[in-house]
């Protein structure tokens, strides 16, 4: 199995350190070699960096993707947004000459290289591919069977299709498979591929935008009677966690490391549900 | 009557290169092939699919085919601003139009143009001075201790070389003129 470099991002260690525990002794139980990856940078965040330059933007992600390449570690992300923006900038900078070029033209400054070797992977996926649900079911000893998910896949994790290849982005089944190895069940819900409404930069500019989606998603999850919101997206947990003021029947939210955490009997208070504005009580 | 319309001005498209066509070319570099906006045949697909159009007045087939004419002043439009980037019209679109990326550039020439929102330039402000585009909060530095992780602290190693590719990419100069 591979060795991995945790690329913690903003929102994770930022706003839901519970996530980062979570994810910590997740990968230990299930026996994977994971350290911190240290000295990152935010990956950075598409919709600013991109916005502002493309060159900025895949520079910022090289000087990131540079570090796992000295450390010989496959970058791991817990967060679809860093997943979307590493994944996009390196992909571009190992098919197109010319901006490894221009970035290693800029990054010569801070006496970096980026040779384009390095390898981004999402902790679902990889705990899908590498790790392999059999595994993944002999560490389950809390059988979650009392939930009644509704899984949010968020955006970045499986599109654009073509450069992520990990699963239809339009009838995706592996986090559900993920989420019902536990022994939940994932309920199906309309709309249930729909965006967050946090994206873009959309939140902090106009939440009032970001809120309407967020509670369109719930009216549908509500619909169904899920129990709880499964997700593998800090900022997507973010938008659901803390956008459900106006929603009458509140849903708690998980990113899949906490329900692993649940599910193999870990100690809970490593999920760090004390940083979520509604309520877990699993 | 509407589908003429469409019909027309999609032609006007076909018949010439614009400044925003250029500008996506040169900023996307080797993807020229799907940046051009002449390709697009407004089948409008992309509104269809984009979750935005059941709640808002936003059109991404609006958006490309203003820009396809070489409208400037869409790059001064507040609807750039409301794309979640969520990648589901890129999915779909039968051309192959990366438009999220064209969104993007688009946004780069409105900040250019000075129309950029607050929220943007503050993120951008707060990466400059952390390295990171969220706060730190007092909860979370009490949580992180509990639960047995690092200290969250502004890295002077990392920040010295992010600041001096903010400054080499010309990054800093735009972020800190606004």
């Amino acid at each position: 199995m591979a060795k991995v470099g945790l690329f913690l991002g903003c929102i994770t260690p930022l706003r839901y350190p519970g996530i980062e525990s979570s994810t910590i002794d997740v990968l230990e139980a299930l026996g994977v070699e994971a350290k911190i990856l240290q000295g990152t940078s935010c990956c950075p965040a598409p919709g600013v960096f991109r916005s502002f330059d493309q060159e900025v933007w895949r520079a910022l992600g090289a000087r990131n993707l540079a570090l796992a390449e000295e450390q010989g570690v496959e970058i791991l992300n817990i967060c679809n947004g860093c997943f979307g923006s590493l994944s996009e900038s390196s992909h571009q900078l190992r098919e197109d000459p010319k901006k490894l070029e221009k970035v290693n033209n800029i990054l010569s400054q801070i006496g970096k290289k980026y040779n384009g070797t390095a390898k981004v992977r999402h902790f679902a996926e990889f705990l899908y591919r590498d790790v392999g649900l059999e595994n993944i079911a002999k560490r389950v000893k809390n059988k979650q069977d009392h939930l009644k998910v509704a899984v949010h896949y968020g955006c970045h994790f499986l599109k654009p299709r073509m450069l992520k290849e990990i699963d239809d982005p339009e009838r995706p089944k592996i986090l559900d498979e993920l989420v019902e190895v536990t022994g939940a069940k994932s309920i199906p819900y309309k709309d249930k591929q729909m965006c967050c409404g946090a994206g873009g930069g959309v939140r902090a500019r106009t939440k009032d935008v970001a809120q309407k989606m967020t509670i369109q998603k719930m009216e549908n999850i509500n619909e169904v009677g899920a129990n709880v919101i499964v997700d593998v997206c800090p900022f997507c947990h973010l938008q659901f966690d803390q956008g459900q003021e106006e929603v009458e029947t509140k849903v708690p939210v998980l990113h899949l490391s906490q329900l692993y955490v649940l599910a193999f009997g870990l100690p809970k208070e490593r999920m760090g549900v004390e940083a979520h504005a509604i309520p877990v009580n699993f | 009557m509407f589908g003429l319309w469409v019909c027309r001005e999609s032609s006007l498209i076909s018949m010439k290169t614009t400044k925003v066509d250029k500008v996506l070319r040169e900023k996307l570099g080797a993807k020229e092939f799907t940046s051009m906006l002449t390709m697009c045949e407004q089948c409008g697909v992309c509104s269809g699919i984009c979750p935005l159009s059941k709640l808002t007045d936003f059109r991404v087939r609006k958006i490309i085919l203003r820009a396809g004419l070489g409208d400037i002043e869409a790059i001064k439009s507040s609807d750039l601003w409301l794309c979640m980037m969520c990648y589901a019209c890129l999915e779909r679109c039968r051309t192959g139009l990366e438009i999220p990326d064209i969104i993007s550039v688009l946004r780069t020439l409105a900040i250019e143009d000075g129309n950029v929102p607050d929220s943007t330039i503050k993120v951008a402000q707060m990466f400059l001075k952390t390295g990171h585009a969220f706060p730190i909060s007092g909860l979370t530095k009490k949580m992180r201790k509990e639960l047995g992780l690092d200290e969250i602290k502004v890295d002077p190693e990392a920040m010295e070389e992010v600041g001096k590719l903010a400054e080499k990419t010309g990054f800093k100069k735009l972020v800190e003129g606004k």
